[in-house]
């Protein structure tokens, strides 16, 4: 027999009212309601009210990994409260066949004046484990959170990381059937984040079901085979996770802003430098030649991807990207890779150059630069005239090679050839 | 598979389904209480020094202070069986246990009100952690009584051991109303100052401080049977009347107030959280 939906929602609403006594008032109501085992649910939204989630239904089965995504607003935590059970369901209903963790704010509950250790206990036993699972799961939580120790210290000593690692460990070590994680990945350093997100693919790969609110593209492409998108309380897209991605980044209007996860260098790779290297002699012009070095050292064998992304000045355009094709693995000790832009098309101007390098497991960065420090200055020169002006004007950020066809009556095609700012004397072919 | 969260049964099945999920829960909350409750304890020896002190020192302060208004005739109570310091330590002690019930669940759920309404965890741990730290007091209470029994030297009798549970009786009184005022004063905070007031008030409306007369409009107030039956068994005397609607009305009022607290959970996270 087929099993069926570990998760079901049929056509559930939310309804949220911003006059907070309005809202207090339809509470007193409906807890009123709650109390009449026979009433009936409601039909709509009551005056003052917005739907904060809107008639959305999907299932998930047993071991699918599910992201939602959707712009600030759109509903996405409502929703998932709503499939916790924290709250209920206006109109609707949501059906959980089985056990369901949630971490919707993470590090809500640790007592500072209690121990790591004491937190991690009543934190699990909230999660419904019993005593005798306590005990057993107690060691891989103060493994997992790398906290030696400091376990069993009061964990108001604890730097925030600590506790953020410390909560991230109870919070998903519960047995579970269902997983739900809202923007809880970026935990702790760079090195944290990805044994967090390869905590997540084990909970996976051993059958649970995951559901995932992220800001962070990426990660849900790595963990995640399917997509919904919600805007305004609607769920607008349920599939792939790489077109729901697409209609999430076509649905924001632009491209998405340049947030990294925060934290430093992880333990296995150490990046050292990015130089930039202009290949001929003299300025650095449009359709000029560039290498970008980057120069790292592994402190483990691992394998890698290097990439490097050029960016507008104010860093809210990456115009263009270079990622290594495959992964490659490395030696511990000192490495260098160079990538070379044959012909840079970036206009007059001033950029900024960002670099990282990837778990390609995950597309989780081991080390980047330029993200959570400085990046590099990349300035391209050109004569300033006219048409360089206004093209700056309008933020002209490339040009690539063109060709005009320009006819006059029955005569030959004259081509004007241009490419960036220098231009080429207009030429006569055939 | 079992369903272990069904967290919305459809509509029409959801009003009987959530109040048998509301007592279903309790079989879960028992250890989360305890850790809590032993924390709780932790923290309060980490923070107070004067630690279970804070338990009696403000019933020994109100009985001292009403001691010396009676000492210096500026408060008149006709002759009782007890010693007046007894009478009076008794019954504010017995007072507090009510308070205790009264106040505990609403301050508890409000000081966990975000909390709840981001996490799973029992709602029903956090009351049951409440109700074990107030049993602590009561006992300590009990205990600080049966010192000053002593101290007074107070003939013993076996109807000691029933003072204790006029003591438990008004705590579970207390606890229901509170657990049922709770989802409400969620809500609106004037529900709190309001308790806060009947805490203070309630004091004179019970004989704690001086005996009520049978006749008096007041005697039907069903703490009055508790406190006047447990003054009764210190002096070794039967109750003059058993408490039995105080009783009555705690069997009954507890699993109301358990009900509501627990459907009014999503409620209050949606709204107050």
């Amino acid at each position: 027999m087929t099993p069926g939906p570990l998760l079901e929602l049929c056509a559930v609403s939310k309804y949220f009212c911003r006059d907070p006594r309005q809202a207090q008032r339809y509470g007193l109501v409906d807890l009123a309601r709650a109390c009449n085992p026979l009433a009936r649910q409601r039909t709509g939204p009551r005056r003052g009210e917005f739907p904060s989630v809107d008639g959305i239904s999907f299932s998930i089965g047993p071991g699918e990994a599910v992201a939602i995504m959707g712009p600030n607003g759109a509903g996405k935590t409502t929703l998932l409260r709503l499939i916790a059970g924290l709250i209920r369901a206006d109109m609707g209903y949501v059906r959980v066949m089985g056990r369901v963790n949630s971490v919707i704010e993470l590090g809500q509950g640790l007592n500072p004046q209690l121990t790591g250790r004491e937190n991690a206990e009543l934190g699990l036993s909230y999660r419904g484990v019993a005593r005798a699972g306590v005990r057993d799961i107690i060691p891989a939580i103060a493994a997992f959170a790398e906290l030696d120790d400091a376990f069993d210290s009061p964990v108001g000593t604890y730097s925030t990381g600590m506790r953020m690692r410390l909560a991230f460990a109870i919070a998903v070590s519960a047995p579970c059937d269902l997983l739900l994680l809202d923007e809880v990945l970026a935990v702790g350093d760079l090195r944290f984040q990805r044994k967090c997100m390869a905590r997540i693919q084990r909970f996976i790969d051993e059958g649970g079901s995951l559901i995932l609110i992220s800001h962070q593209i990426v990660q849900m492409l790595s963990v995640c085979e399917r997509g919904i998108v919600i805007d305004h309380g609607k769920m607008v897209f349920d599939g792939d996770i790489h077109l729901a991605g697409d209609y999430l980044l076509t649905l924001l209007g632009d491209s998405p802003s340049p947030t990294a996860p925060d934290g430093t260098d992880a333990d296995d790779i150490t990046m050292v430098d990015m130089r930039i290297v202009p290949v001929d002699d003299g300025p650095l012009r449009t359709g000029g030649r560039l290498d970008v070095e980057l120069e790292f050292v592994a402190n483990t064998t691992v394998e890698l991807i290097c990439g490097v992304a050029i960016w507008s000045q104010d860093l809210s355009v990456c115009i263009t990207g270079a990622i290594e094709p495959a992964p490659t693995p490395v030696l511990p000790g000192r490495h260098v890779r160079r990538c070379r832009f044959a012909q840079l098309p970036l206009m007059t101007g001033n950029y900024a150059v960002r670099c990282s390098i990837l778990d390609p497991k995950t597309m989780h960065p081991f080390a980047m630069l330029g993200y959570n420090d400085p990046p590099k200055r990349l300035e391209i020169k050109g004569d300033i005239n006219n048409l360089s002006v206004i093209k700056k004007s309008i933020r002209q950020l490339i040009e690539c090679d063109y060709n005009w066809d320009i006819r006059c009556g029955d005569s030959a095609p004259v081509v004007a050839a241009n490419y960036g700012d220098d231009q080429e004397a207009p030429a006569h072919v055939g | 598979m079992k369903a272990t969260n069904a967290a919305q049964p459809p509509a029409g099945q959801a009003g009987l389904a959530t109040m048998r999920a509301a007592f279903a829960a309790l079989a879960g909350i028992c250890y989360p209480a305890m850790l809590l409750f032993r924390g709780n304890m932790r923290v309060r020896q980490r923070r107070a020094w004067a630690g279970y002190l804070w338990l009696v020192l403000p019933g020994v302060a109100i009985t001292i202070a009403f001691s010396l208004l009676r000492h210096g005739s500026l408060f008149v109570v006709g002759p009782m069986a007890l010693p007046y310091p007894l009478f009076a330590l008794s019954g504010v002690f017995l007072w507090q246990c009510f308070t205790d019930g009264l106040t505990g669940p609403l301050q508890a759920l409000n000081r966990e009100r975000y909390f709840l309404s981001v996490n799973a965890a029992p709602h029903g741990a956090i009351l049951l952690a409440g109700v074990l730290e107030s049993l602590l007091a009561l006992g300590v209470r009990m205990a600080l009584l049966l010192a000053a029994m002593l101290a007074f030297q107070v003939a013993a009798s076996s109807f000691w051991l029933l003072i204790p549970f006029a003591a438990l009786i008004i705590f579970l009184f207390g606890l229901g109303c509170g657990m049922l005022v709770a989802p409400v004063g969620q809500f609106y905070d004037d529900v709190g100052a309001l308790i806060g007031i009947a805490s203070g008030f309630g004091l004179f409306l019970v004989p704690a401080i001086y005996p009520i007369p049978a006749t008096s409009l007041l005697a039907w107030n069903p703490l009055v049977a508790v406190v006047d039956a447990a003054h009764a068994w210190m002096v070794g005397a039967p109750a003059p009347q058993l408490p039995v609607l105080a009783v009555a009305l705690a069997v009954a009022l507890l699993p109301l107030g358990w009900l509501a607290v627990t459907l009014a959970r999503p409620h209050i996270a949606a709204r107050a959280g």
